[in-house]
Parts: C-alpha cells; structure tokens; sequence
C-alpha cells in the first residue's frame, strides 16, 4: 500500500514538474536603467511570481527607439519594453504593440482611476491604451540655497513670474566663482514658457506658430541670461549638461528634471539646495510631462506566448509596492496617485525627497503637455532648436531667428 | 596508405590536407562570402523574407543616398589626404634625421605604441583628448597666452644665430647658416633669455579666453570636410608617421655610402643627392608604402565607429561605415542590398585606386 | 679679406656631433608626442574628475603623503593597511583644517554618507553604528581669521566590518576647508563640506579605487561584475586563436611553400587578393551564416545560431592571410637541401613537417603568435558585428560601451572609463615589451608598415 502511494506521489510530482516549463519573461530598457530594474524585479516582482517564472532585464545600449522598431518589424520583440511618450505614436503606428484597455478592465491591481490621468492620456492613440506609465518627470527650478544665502538674494519661489525670476538670478549672478543661471539652447526647456506666453503648438490654420509675437517674446526673456550676460551654457563652463554644472557649483540656478535628483545624491549629497516650480507669465505656467511606460508586442509575436503572465508583470511592475520601493530608493516619481500620501512625498525629510515632491505636484499643475511633437513630428523642435542656437551664439537676434524657425518649418509642413 | 600509388599521389594528398583550413576560409568565408554579397547587392534583402532580385535598382538608390555620396566623398579625402600626408612627412623626416641612430630600439618601441594598442584604446584617448576644455585646447590656450615669450625666443635665436655665422665666417670657418654647434648656443641663449625677460616682467603672458575649437561635436566644415574628419586624418597620420619614418629611415640606410660617395665626388650638392640617389632607392619601397595606405585608409572604420557616438554621424561616415550602418545602425531592418552594393562599390573602388596608382606609379617614376 | 682657415677634423667633428644631437633632440619629442598623451591618460585615470579644466598634475592619488594617511586608517581601522575595511571595534582619527574668517563661529559636522555606484543597486546597507568624536587640537591666529585644526575619531560600534566609509565634514557657513591628513575626493558647498568616497580603503584600495571601481561596479542581473567577464572572454579568444594560428597557418603555409601541387600559383595570388578585399564585404554573408548555424550544423548540438558566442569569433575563417603568407616566406628562406636530404632518408611529408621543418620555424612561429594574439586582443569589428550580449563582449566592444555609459553627458565619470582602457591596454603592452624584437620582425615580414 505505502509503495503505492509512494508511486502515486511520484508520478504526481514528474506531472507536476514536467508541466512546470521554465518561462522566461524579457524586458528591455535603457541600460541606465540596469541596476535599478535588476533590484526591483528581484526584491518586488520574482517574489510574487511563480517560480518557474523568471523575469530578466535586457538593457539596450544604442538608440532604444531604432532597436525596438527593427525589433517589432523583424517580429522578435522582447516581452515588455519601454515606451517613451515622446516616439510613442510612431511604435504604436507599426501595429505591433498592444492594446491594454481589456487587461487593464479586468485587472485586480491596477485600475483606471489609480493612474495620475495626465499620464493615461499620454499613452492613448486613436482611443485605446497602449502603455502603463512606470513613471514620469517634469521640469522645475532647482537653485542653490548657499549660493543665494551667501548674496542675500530671496529664494526662487512658486510665487515668482518671469521677471522677478531673472531678477532674482541676475542678483545671484557672481562670476567667476558662479552664474546666475546655467541653461543650454534646449528646445525641450523652451517650449513650455513659450506655450505659458500663449503660444500654440500650431496656428489655427496650421502653420508655424514661431512669428507669433508672444513665441518672440518667449524667445527673448529665455535667452536673455546669455545675451545679458548673468548665465551661460554648459559648454561655456566646461561641463556636459546643466545638471553637472550644478552639481559642480558653477551655476546658482538650473531648469531641470527629477534626472538631476541623483547626481546630486551622488555629487554632493549635502548640497542645500531647494526646487521649486517654473515661474509664470500672465498667470500661466507651462511644462513637460516626460514619462516612459510598459508596452507589450501584440499576441502574434509575444515571444514567450503567454500575454496573462506578461500583464501579470506589468502589473507588478507598476504595483504600489514596486513604486513605493523605486520612491524610497529616490530613483523616479511613480505614476500612482495613491502615492502623494507616501511619507517620502507627504512630509519629505530632505531636499531630495522635496526635490520629488515638487517634480510630482509640478506634474499635475495646468499647463502641462505630455513632451510629444506626433502629429508634426521632430521637424518641430529641429527648427526651434535651430533658432534657439542662433540666438545664444548671437548670430541672429530673437526675433529674426524665431521667424527664420517658422518659414523652415511651414516650408517642411507643405511637403 | 598502401593503396596510395607512387610520391606523385602522396605529394597531393598531404598538400590537400595541409591546406584544408585555408581552403575552407577561402572557400566559405571568402569566395562564398563574396559571390553571395554580390548577389545580394542586386536583391532587396533584409534577413527576413527571402531575397528578391531588383537589378542594379540598389545601386542607383546608392547614388542618390546623400548618406552615401558624403561617404564617398569622405572615404576619398580621406584616403588621399592621409597617404600622401603622412608619406610625404615621414620621407621628409627620415631624409633629414638619415644618420646611424643608436638606441634605435626605444625610439621604436615608442613610436609602436598607438599600433599595437586598439583602435578603441586610442580612439578613446583622442574623444577625451579633443573635448571643449580637453588637452588640445588647453595646450593651443597656453600656447597662445604665451606668444610673447615664443616671439622674443625666436628673434633671440635668430639675432643670436646671424651674429655667431657672420663672425664665423668673418674668422674664416666654413660656416653654414643653419650651423648645428651655433645653433645650440643660438637656442640656449634664446631661451635662458626669454626666461629671463618674462622674469623681470619685460614680457607677459596673456590671459586670453581659452581656445574653444569643438574638434568631434560639429558639423562645421573646412575647405568641404568636416571638422571631425580632419582631427581623425591628424589622428592617423601623427599615429602613423613615426613608425613610417622609421621604414624609411631603414630603407635609406641600406642605400650603399659608395653611391653617395661617388656623387659627392662629382661636387653633387645635398639636393642633387636628394633628388639623384636617395629618392630612386627608395621609389620601390614608396610605392608599396602608397599602395598599402590607399587600401587601407579607403576603407577606414573604426574611427568612424568609436567617434560616431560623439561626432555628427554625417561627419564622420565613411564607406565602409556606411555598410556597417546599413546593416545594423539605421533603424528598421537591415539593408542587406544597400550594404552589399557599398561593400562591392567599395571593393571595385580599392581596385581602381590600386591601379591607378601603378599606372600613375607615384613611386615608380620620379615625381 | 676673409679667407678659408685650414680646419681640422676636429671641428668638423664638433659639427656632425651637434647634427647629432639635433636628430636624437627630435627623435626624443617625437617619442614624446607619441608616447605621451597615453601616459598623460594612464595618470590621468586616477584623477577625481578627468575632465577637469585647467588641467593639472596635481593628483591626490598620486600624492605620497597621501598613500602614507591611507596607510596609516586602514591600520587603525582594521589592521589591514594595504585593503583597509572598518572592523568592529576599531576607531580611527583625520585631522581636518579649516579657515574661519573673522566673526564666524561654529563647530564641524561629520556625517557618514551612503555609499553610491551606479552600476550596480544593492539595497542600502544599514548604517554603520558610530560614535564621532570631534577635538579642536589646534588654533592659528592669521591676520584674515582663524586656522582651525579638528580631530574626527570615529569607532566602529557595530558588528560587521564596512568595507566602504564615504564621509562628509561640513564647517559652519562662510568657513572654508583647507586640507586634511587624507586628500578628500571633492570640497562643495562653496567651501565649507569635504567629501571622502572612502576613509578605510587601504592604500592598494585608495591609489586604485577607479580600477577597482571599473572592474567592480558594473555587474550583470546575477551580481557578477562583468568586466572581469570582458577580460576573460578576450583572453580565452586570444589564447585560442594563437592555437590555431598556429596550428594551421604554417600547414598552409608549408604547402604553399615547398609542396607541388597544381594551381599552386593561382591559390598564393588568391590570398593575396584577400588582403586587398575589405572586410566589409565578406562579413554580411559570414554573419548570416552564423546566424543560420553555419549550414545549420550547429541545430545538431542544439543551437539555432552561432550569433553571440565565441564560436562566432572563430568561424568561418580559420586561418588569417597575413599568417599563411609569412610562413611561407619563412619556409622558403629554409634550404631546400634539409628537406631534400630527408626525403632521401626516407622520411615521408608528414615527418619532415613535424621533425624538420616546425622545429627550425620556432623564431617566426614565435612573431605568429605574437601577432595573432595582438590582432585579436585588439579585434574590433567582427566582434562589434557579432556579439550583442553584454556578457559576451570583447574588451574593446566593453570599452565602447563604458564611454557610452560612463561617458553620457549625465554623469561624465572618465576616470573609469581611462581606468578600463588601462587594464585593458596591460596585456597587450607586456608582451609588447617582452617580444618588442618579434613585433618588429613581424612587421617587416608581412611587409606592411
């Protein structure tokens, strides 16, 4: 009797394991990205998963956008990848990326409502839902409260508009030890002040907004420090971005993301330094909304052929436990609402944590556009960065430039 | 191996066996290799699907690829300007430095150093070397801060070396201008004077703003080719030149003393030396060297590929890269059709040049 | 009237001297030129920042009494001067100075830091449980303000020993840092905050800490550290295409020398030809051929492709055109009498290859290897076109990919990136230096350069 059993259990047992194939479950991301993701699938996801069920991160190394396209055209994708908002509607036109909405409807964990909208929008095409948002970041004001202490200038504030703003950097301006203001021809800083201005994405009758008096006069107040003289570029102070010219000390203010939030911690962790959000003009405030979400390949080339265990890990990717972990480890802003009652942002015990604080609440302010140039595309901002350029070389004043932008850019629009 | 008749029989069959791996690598991974991109370069192929036969259509879509014209043009530039450039100064160098050098082996193995360590190795050295506010452009800011002190040397030397060779000639001694003891005493002076004038603060340096040449991260172009390109051409040439100099300096130094011995006693001056029995010994030597330097600067890559991620891919492309790039760089399936069609352009490009330069025969005749 | 003085031998001689010593004068600035920025990199691969502006030799790695303060913590930390690492237990003291102007008043905060890497996440290590102890030892009166000398002590209270102790000291505002008993990695906060990556790194630990950081920080999903995994893969790559160079370069090139067969010419210009054919041309179809598992043998051992292995670095071509033609023209130069005299003897091909002839080839053999172990250390294209795995990467593929990394505007860290290009730089060096002669010969035999 008790070899039966015996033989019973056993063959039970071979069933049980030959049915239990080891599926391997691929996610590709930046390779930034790497020991974050590596920490957060096995402290958060590998636990709750079966353990036939591994989860492995692939990092990619040269242009993500060009590997994933050629990845879903060539038919092998990986499980889950990134979607950055910004190339979005391009990857979703290939019709080789999934439609969400039915697992999100019938999902446990993740709903709807959980999700900051701002962030589901983003990720919409044509009506459907193509990503889950893992995290996001906008633009705000950081400035080095020593630097300002040692002026006796006040603080930026969240009170402050354009002009009491430069003020304020122009009197904290104190070469050579530092600049007012460190800040880069960047289309992607400028945009949001000139659509704060009034400026449209595109005319009504669809051309090139550039000429509009209030783009010019965006134009002129953004490069103002540099033509002034009270702030200068990166490449100016010898440094690769903005962000390390701020780490290093050399500039008092900069415009920059939650991105910065970890060099600081890794440059300088006892900096005082504060945020704040973009000054306004006429009321009005604008910013980017930067964010990068899961997407899935359609069912037909999933490679591992099981798109329930592949939502499964998206969902638990995306779980108020795996945020929580990435918020505490002070690495993103996650996509939760829920998460504004989190310690780290309700009562922020550091300027980081604070750092994070104002990047979230930035977020959800009016004004703010997810950082995509679909239907128009990169022409766009390719004529803006052109014209921005010209004007911090000096080569063309504001005005000239801006309406050097919008003839180049109505010209590519004809085509 | 009984039934293996007579030597004849044996000869070949280890002659056979010994060749196998060649055969196999000549065989597979060359002549399969290159009959199959030929192939391909009249198919529309991307990996995938199968290949599909579309004439010489690759070809022309190459011709009006701007991607691959500005290649072309930069692989050609580059090729010429590179070759002659450093032939022509590693001849001059080795013509001036001609004389029995001892400790040959140090100066050998430093000037070997750039050639036996990676092109990753050293391109990544150059990358950090020409950042904005990277060595080059601090060396040519103190440089150019220092002007002062390098003109008072010069005319120091110069007032220094006139006044010694008048006065040696004055005394007789058969002395040239460019005399070597003068000319140390000349260099010494002018230096412990220049020294000494900015001591005492009769000259200073300046303190200009620092030189801010972008050498990598630019699209500016200079008499037509790229900024880049030309600080990878200074590259391969300051990389390539010593070691050059050194062939030659060898080569010239086999040339038998009787010949110059024999010319001199005919009263040839250094210039008909020059021109009558150094460059006819080395012409065979130069021609390989040229030869060998038009292959292999045509088909330069790694360069192009280690600074592509720094400099505007548009001003570094060359062709080769340009097949790299079709193959696994410009997004979407690879371009199997496009590549193989550069690659064979590239080949039969190689071709022309190498027989251009044997009917032209720089090296052959006297130029 | 100026005549011509009668000179003696003598002067001509001092000329020719002179002319001389012009050439070694140039040969020397040549050699620096050449040599020179590559030492600059070695040197600079242990700066803080390498791309710091000016540019300066000043580098507290480099700095001996440094390495004599480094010495002295790891001691105190844990008896171990040369790896360091804080034993429980164990209290160690740094002398801090700072500059008070006039009018400011206030006492050092010291703060232990977390340690940070970014190649690799480990959840936060528990703080280690400290004591700080802070002394005023000493006070110079200047005629700005104050010279203030502190001694930090602090001792380990816990149980576990820290390998790593990143530290911060921050002086009261408008106070500046002036120096300490260990060169600390950056001062911020205009002055007032010094940070230290490590107090109880050893010397070893302190002088190298960028080496050890590029070996070390980057792991893969399993925790191991890859670029020991590059180094590895380039040596076994190496190593084994040595092998079989020489294994079967000198069959080829034997044949081609001394064995009669026909089309015996037509095979020599044909590997010839090879030389001039780019490899662009031949790599498309050889990476599709390992794609498909080379005629889809592989499928027999259970592989699909033969991409991304180190198969893929030694197949298809098994024998390199440059090595066949030097054995051949080695084998030519030996006298045929030897050969001849054997086959007299008796002796079959197979015997005069092996006893004869291989034997006599050791000094060309030897440049064989030498060369074929530099091209491969050194290989950069095939390897960029057929490995995609980061665990699989050669070291220049690896070193690539550490400039993209490293190098990305975000976070400029040169230092590890000229550390890797270092170590990856030392085996080819040593064998350069060891076998300089042979390269050479290499060189001249091939005919090129």
């Amino acid at each position: 009797m008790k070899r039966l059993i015996l033989l019973v259990v056993s063959a039970v047992l071979a069933f049980s394991a030959f049915g239990q194939e080891k599926i391997i479950i691929r996610i590709a991301g930046h390779s930034v990205d790497k020991p974050v993701k590596e920490a957060l699938i096995r402290d958060v996801v590998a636990p709750k998963l079966p353990p036939n069920v591994e989860v492995v991160f692939e990092p990619v190394v040269d242009d993500y956008k060009q590997w994933l396209l050629t990845m879903l055209a060539a038919g092998t994708p990986p499980d889950i990848f990134y979607v950055d908002v910004y190339w979005a509607e391009e990857v979703v036109k290939t019709g080789r990326v999934r439609a969400l909405d039915e697992f999100l409807a019938k999902s446990e964990i993740l709903k709807k409502e959980d999700l900051i909208p701002v962030l589901v929008d983003a990720f919409t095409v044509d009506g459907k839902l193509y990503a889950i948002s893992k995290d996001f970041n906008s633009l705000v004001v950081f400035f080095n409260k020593d630097m300002f202490d040692a002026k006796g200038v006040p603080y930026p504030s969240a009170d402050d508009d354009w002009f009491t703003f430069w003020d304020k950097v122009r009197r904290v301006h104190n070469p050579p030890e530092w600049v007012g203001i460190c800040l880069n021809p960047d289309f992607a800083r400028f945009l949001p002040f000139a659509f704060a201005a009034g400026m449209p994405f595109l005319n009504p009758d669809g051309t090139a907004p550039f000429a509009r008096p209030e783009a010019i006069a965006a134009a002129e107040w953004f490069s103002a420090p540099i033509r002034a003289g009270f702030g200068a570029t990166a490449a100016d102070l010898g440094v690769g971005w903005p962000g390390a010219a701020f780490v290093e000390e050399k500039a008092a203010v900069v415009i920059e993301g939650g991105w910065l939030i970890p060099p600081i911690r890794e440059g300088a962790p006892l900096m005082k330094f504060g945020t704040t959000f973009l000054p306004t003009f006429g009321g009005r405030r604008g910013n980017y909304l930067f964010t990068v979400g899961y997407g899935m390949p359609v069912d037909e080339i999933l490679p591992s052929k099981r798109p329930d265990l592949v939502w499964k890990v998206i969902e638990l990717l995306t779980s108020p436990e795996a945020q929580s972990y990435i918020l505490s480890i002070g690495h993103a802003i996650p996509s939760r609402a829920a998460l504004l009652s989190h310690p780290v942002l309700a009562s922020p015990a550091d300027p980081f944590q604070e750092a994070m604080r104002t990047v979230f609440i930035a977020t959800g302010l009016p004004g703010t556009v997810p950082f995509s140039f679909a239907p128009v595309g990169s022409i766009y901002h390719v004529a803006v960065a052109e014209a921005l350029t010209k004007i911090f070389t000096g080569e063309l004043s504001p005005a000239a430039a801006m309406q050097e932008a919008a003839k180049k850019l109505n010209a590519e629009l004809k085509r | 191996m009984s039934w293996l008749r007579g030597p004849r029989r044996n000869e070949l069959f280890w002659a056979f066996l010994f060749l196998l791996p060649l055969l196999w690598t000549l065989g597979v991974a060359f002549a399969y290799a290159f009959f199959r991109a030929l192939w391909w370069s009249f198919c529309d192929y991307d990996l995938f699907a199968s290949p599909k036969f579309v004439g010489l259509a690759n070809y022309a879509k190459l011709f009006a690829d701007l991607h691959f014209l500005k290649a072309l043009f930069h692989s050609l530039s580059f090729a010429v300007i590179v070759t002659f450039t450093q032939t022509f100064l590693a001849l001059l160098l080795a013509i001036a430095l001609n004389q029995k050098i001892r400790g040959l082996t140090f100066f050998r193995a430093a000037f070997y150093t750039p050639s036996i360590l990676s092109s990753v190795i050293v391109g990544l050295i150059f990358i950090w070397f020409t950042y904005r506010r990277g060595v080059v452009n601090f060396l040519l800011t103190v440089a150019r801060n220092y002007y002062p002190y390098f003109l008072s040397f010069l005319g120091l030397v110069i007032v220094m070396q006139s006044t010694l060779v008048l006065w040696g000639r004055k005394r007789g001694f058969p002395v040239r201008a460019f005399d070597p003891v003068y000319l140390w005493i000349s260099l010494f002076v002018g230096g412990v004077g220049a020294f000494f004038l900015g001591h005492f603060r009769l000259i200073q340096p300046k303190s200009m703003p620092p030189v801010d040449i972008i050498w990598l991260e630019t699209a500016e172009k200079f008499l037509g080719i790229p900024r880049p390109l030309w600080a990878i051409m200074a590259l391969n040439i300051g990389t390539t030149v010593p070691t050059m100099m050194l062939f030659f300096l060898a080569g010239l130094q086999d040339v038998p003393r009787e010949l110059y011995e024999v010319a001199e006693l005919d009263g040839a001056s250094w210039w008909a030396k020059l021109w009558y029995v150094t460059i006819p010994a080395l012409r065979p030597v130069m021609f390989l060297v040229i030869t060998l330097g038009l292959i292999g600067t045509l088909q330069m890559f790694d360069q192009a590929a280690i600074t592509s991620g720094v400099a505007p891919l548009d001003s570094v492309i060359t062709l080769a890269y340009y097949v790299y790039w079709n193959m696994f760089g410009a997004g979407g399936l690879p371009r199997v059709g496009m590549a193989a069609a550069a690659a064979i352009f590239l080949a039969v490009l190689t071709l022309v040049v190498v027989l251009i330069q044997r009917r032209v025969g720089i090296g052959e005749k006297a130029w | 009237m100026t005549e011509q003085r009668q000179v003696d031998q003598a002067w001509f001689a001092r000329r020719r001297r002179a002319k001389a010593a012009f050439v070694y004068a140039f040969l020397g600035a040549m050699a620096l030129a050449v040599v020179g920025p590559f030492i600059y990199a070695v040197f600079s691969a242990f700066k803080v920042n390498p791309l710091e502006w000016p540019p300066s030799l000043n580098i507290p790695r480099l700095w001996p009494p440094n390495w004599v303060s480094a010495w002295n913590l790891g001691i105190q930390a844990g008896n171990n001067g040369w790896l360091g690492g804080w034993a429980p237990g164990r209290a160690l003291s740094l002398d801090v100075v700072f500059f008070y102007p006039p009018g400011v008043e206030g006492d050092l905060r010291v703060e232990i830091l977390r340690p940070t890497g970014r190649g690799t996440y480990q959840p936060p290590d528990p703080q280690p449980v400290t004591h700080v102890e802070i002394e005023n030892v000493e006070e110079h009166h200047g005629p700005e303000g104050y010279e203030k000398t502190f001694r930090i002590t602090l001792r380990n209270l816990g149980t576990q020993t820290y390998p790593v102790l990143p530290l911060a000291v921050v002086g009261p505002p408008n106070s500046r840092f002036l120096r300490a008993t260990l060169a600390p990695n950056s001062v911020r906060g205009l002055g007032t905050t010094a940070y230290w990556d490590n107090l109880v790194s050893g010397v070893l630990g302190y002088i190298f800490s960028y080496f050890i950081q590029a070996w070390t920080e980057f792991r893969d999903r399993l925790g191991n550290p890859i670029f020991p995994r590059w180094v590895r893969n380039s040596f076994i790559i190496a190593i084994g295409k040595v092998i079989v160079a020489l294994l079967f370069a000198p069959l080829a090139g034997y044949a081609l020398a001394r064995l009669r067969f026909p089309g015996r010419n037509l095979l020599f210009f044909l590997v010839m030809f090879t030389m001039m054919v780019p490899q662009q041309v031949t790599f498309i179809s050889n990476y599709v051929l390992l794609r498909d598992g080379l005629f889809g043998i592989s499928r027999l051992f259970g592989r699909d492709s033969l991409l991304n292995s180190y198969w893929a670095l030694f197949l298809p071509a098994l024998v390199s055109s440059l090595g066949v033609i030097m054995m051949k023209q080695f084998f030519e130069s030996i006298p045929v009498e030897l050969e001849e005299a054997a086959r007299i003897d008796g002796a079959g091909i197979f015997r005069i290859y092996t006893r004869i002839i291989l034997p006599m080839a050791k000094p060309a053999l030897a440049v064989l290897a030498i060369l074929t172990f530099q091209g491969s250390w050194n290989e950069f294209f095939w390897p960029l076109v057929v490995l995609r795995d980061m665990e699989m990467f050669t070291l220049p593929i690896g070193l690539l990919f550490f400039r993209q990394y490293y190098g990305a505007a975000g976070g400029a860290n040169w230092n590890l990136i000229l550390s890797g290009t270092v170590i990856s730089a030392i085996p080819v060096i040593i064998v350069f230096v060891l076998f300089q002669r042979h390269f050479v010969e290499g060189f001249r035999l091939s005919g090129i350069k």
